[in-house]
């Protein structure tokens, strides 16, 4: 679906990354770099009902929401494609994004997707008691930590059985106690 | 070989209603002893491909997804999480079997009187159980008994029992658990794949749906029905229940008629299937003139606590809850509490970190400690929780579900005694990680949907403050029986499963007699 094969290749480069950028500044000193898609990335994915110029601002929130700073950023375009996908099947939902869009433009006061990360986080802050923000932090997290270049950052194995389980890999490994 | 089928006007047939640890092995067991069972189950059969290792998926298979309203400190879209599958939770749960303590079954004359509790002994005791806690640990091969060697532990078990010990805790090992350690009953042995509660691939985990349930068929006096959701259960004349009314898998109002009725849905829906069983007769729901049905649900606090530990743990590799902790499960009131707590190991996906870890979170910090998923080490705590007539499940006054059924009404609230019990597992359980230098330890409380419903239609020996005896037979019903944890009058602080499947053998031996003797 995800094309493993290839992206296991690419994700073992990035946790090598994360590591030595880890090594080297210490995770307090990761500061989010601004969002390089834009809203051609958007237009690409072919999304039923959400417009480019949403989906971006959406990109960008969830991204917000859950900055892994050595995750492709197309892994935030398929939280979005899963978001397209549940609110076709649900109006409310539907709702929730517009107001998502609206109020988001509306404290900034212009383009939200246009502002600093730290003035986009100050907004954020604002609205996390909303209906709409926790609908988005469900939907994140449901599409985010279910996608195996998720679980491979993070360290998450997946379905073991087809490896004949954890008996002989590693499941009484620890070597630190 | 194809199992049998009875007609729907047969009423020579037992009636059981569920398929899990209750209803799968009441319905064998008389099945074996030649009586005949019609099953019916809500939930589909899977097949063994269906079950898979992914959580996510396998969630939607398994849960009982219908809606429920949760009130008071029960979670409000999702206050219990059971499963509507053939096997009931029996594929879902992590195999965790230890006995309750003696002590717990006179829970009422041990812990004395207790406000805002209709705490009570049970009308059995411990010595009256063992013999089916045998049986039981036998059938279901549980580890550590009947010689069946114990599981190796896992690196998180590794974790918790360092800490445990530094700690100056004893009682520690890999658990009794109705997971094979070595090939048994035709069943292979546990491969650790570490997907215990999404149904395990293995089969090494006991589980009515590929033990019971095909063993049953094979007698020839078995019929299982899946997707047929019990509506009502109705009566005769004399007021005996002579036949269940259920929506078949085409959605069709179905008559089964009935010699007896087992009810065996889990807390929630036995409770809703039997106030739903409305009659001039029985105008409150069926076994109920006690006002009993649905009142003193009990479920056990369960509260996680999570390490961030300075080397790596896996914890997501192998047997979910091969590791126990048991030095805090006596009763010892200087605590500041009655009851005990058990600490055991638990897995938990990122998935289910994200939502819980820290709940409503988002940010750095949340993604950061998720990165550092594979130096997570995690416990689950759980302790007794007391009787109060005021917990209660009831029907929903309008709304209904997708059947047209009125949707169940959980409502909890914590006694202080739990509050109290809380607070203090919590900094023990915390005191194992930190005291092996955890990084940072995290608790998770009250995020999670109960799994361990009970009390709703309890023993007991007065019929006015209960709703069975000690067989589970109504005492306003004959021929009517619960077999599932809805009987417990308090529940210790064990996990329920074990505890169910003795109290049904029991019930069994009794109901055949009863059966063989012409009596219902």
């Amino acid at each position: 679906m995800r094309g493993h094969g290839k992206s296991d290749m690419r994700s073992s480069r990035r946790d090598f990354l994360a590591f030595s950028r880890l090594l080297f500044m210490g995770a307090s000193a990761l500061v989010l770099c601004p969002l390089s898609l834009n809203a051609d990335n958007i237009e690409a994915l072919d999304l039923e009902t959400i417009d480019p110029s949403t989906g971006l601002l959406l990109a960008q929130v969830c991204r917000l929401l859950f900055p892994h700073e050595n995750l492709q950023e197309s892994v935030y375009l398929d939280v979005v494609r899963d978001i397209d996908a549940n609110i076709a099947a649900n109006d409310h939902a539907g709702t929730l994004l517009k107001q998502a869009a609206s109020i988001l433009n509306r404290e900034i006061g212009g383009d939200w997707i246009n502002a600093t990360v730290a003035q986009q986080l100050a907004v954020l802050e604002s609205q996390q008691q909303s209906e709409w923000f926790n609908y988005l932090r469900e939907r994140t997290i449901e599409s985010l930590y279910r996608n195996p270049l998720v679980w491979k950052l993070v360290g998450y194995q997946g379905s073991s059985i087809e490896h004949g389980g954890y008996l002989h890999r590693g499941f009484a490994d620890i070597d630190w106690l | 070989m194809m199992s049998k089928q009875f007609a729907v006007t047969d009423d020579s047939v037992v009636v059981v209603i569920g398929s899990g640890a209750g209803g799968g092995v009441l319905a064998n067991e008389l099945a074996q002893r030649g009586h005949d069972v019609v099953c019916l189950e809500a939930g589909r059969r899977l097949a063994p491909e269906d079950i898979v290792n992914n959580e996510a998926e396998m969630f939607g298979k398994l849960t009982w997804l219908d809606p429920r309203i949760g009130s008071g400190q029960a979670i409000s879209q999702f206050p219990v999480w059971t499963c509507k599958t053939v096997g009931g939770t029996t594929t879902h749960w992590t195999a965790s079997c230890p006995r309750l303590q003696a002590h717990e079954f006179q829970a009422r004359s041990t812990y004395g009187k207790i406000a805002d509790t209709t705490l009570v002994d049970w009308p059995i005791d411990l010595q009256e159980l063992n013999p089916y806690y045998g049986l039981a640990e036998d059938r279901m091969g549980v580890t550590g008994t009947h010689g069946i060697p114990r599981l190796p532990g896992n690196n998180n078990y590794k974790v918790l029992a360092a800490g445990a010990r530094k700690l100056g805790y004893t009682q520690v090992d890999t658990n009794n658990v109705a997971i094979n350690s070595r090939p048994r009953d035709g069943r292979p042995a546990c491969l650790q794949t570490g997907f215990c509660t999404s149904g395990c691939v293995v089969q090494a985990k006991w589980s009515t749906l590929y033990t019971e349930i095909p063993r049953a068929e094979r007698t020839g006096h078995f019929e299982l029905r899946p997707e047929s959701m019990a509506v009502a259960i109705g009566h005769d004349g004399q007021g005996r229940v002579n036949e269940v009314r259920y929506l078949d898998s085409n959605g069709q109002l179905t008559t089964q008629k009935a010699r007896a009725v087992c009810v065996a849905g889990n807390a929630v829906e036995t409770t809703r299937l039997l106030l739903n069983s409305r009659s001039d007769r029985f105008p409150q729901g069926l076994a109920n003139s006690s006002d009993q049905i649905g009142r003193n649900y009990m479920r056990h606090f369960i509260a996680g606590v999570v390490g961030e530990m300075p080397g790596a743990v896996n914890l997501h590799r192998g047997a979910h809850q091969a590791g126990i902790v048991k030095d805090e499960r006596v009763n010892d009131p200087k605590r500041g509490f009655v009851g005990g707590i058990l600490m055991l190991t638990v897995p938990f996906a990122p998935e289910i970190f994200a939502k819980f870890l820290y709940p409503g979170g988002w940010g750095k910090e949340v993604a950061r400690t998720l990165e550092n998923y594979d130096h997570l080490a995690a416990l689950l705590l759980h302790g007794e929780d007391l009787p109060q007539a005021t917990n209660r499940i009831t029907l929903h006054a309008q709304r209904k579900d997708g059947y047209g059924l009125p949707v169940p009404v959980v409502h909890y609230q914590e006694h202080p005694n739990t509050s109290r019990m809380k607070a203090y597992a919590l900094e023990k359980g915390k005191a194992v990680y930190r005291v092996l230098k955890a990084k940072k330890v995290h608790t998770m409380v009250d995020v999670f949907p109960a799994t361990h419903n009970m009390g709703t239609a309890r023993m007991g020996k007065d019929p006015s403050t209960s709703v069975c005896n000690s067989w589970g037979q109504t005492h306003d019903i004959p021929n009517l029986f619960v077999a599932d944890g809805s009987l417990f009058p308090t529940v210790g602080c064990e996990n329920p499963t074990l505890t169910i499947v003795a109290l049904v053998l029991r019930q069994a031996d009794y109901l055949s007699g009863l059966l063989n003797h012409g009596e219902i």
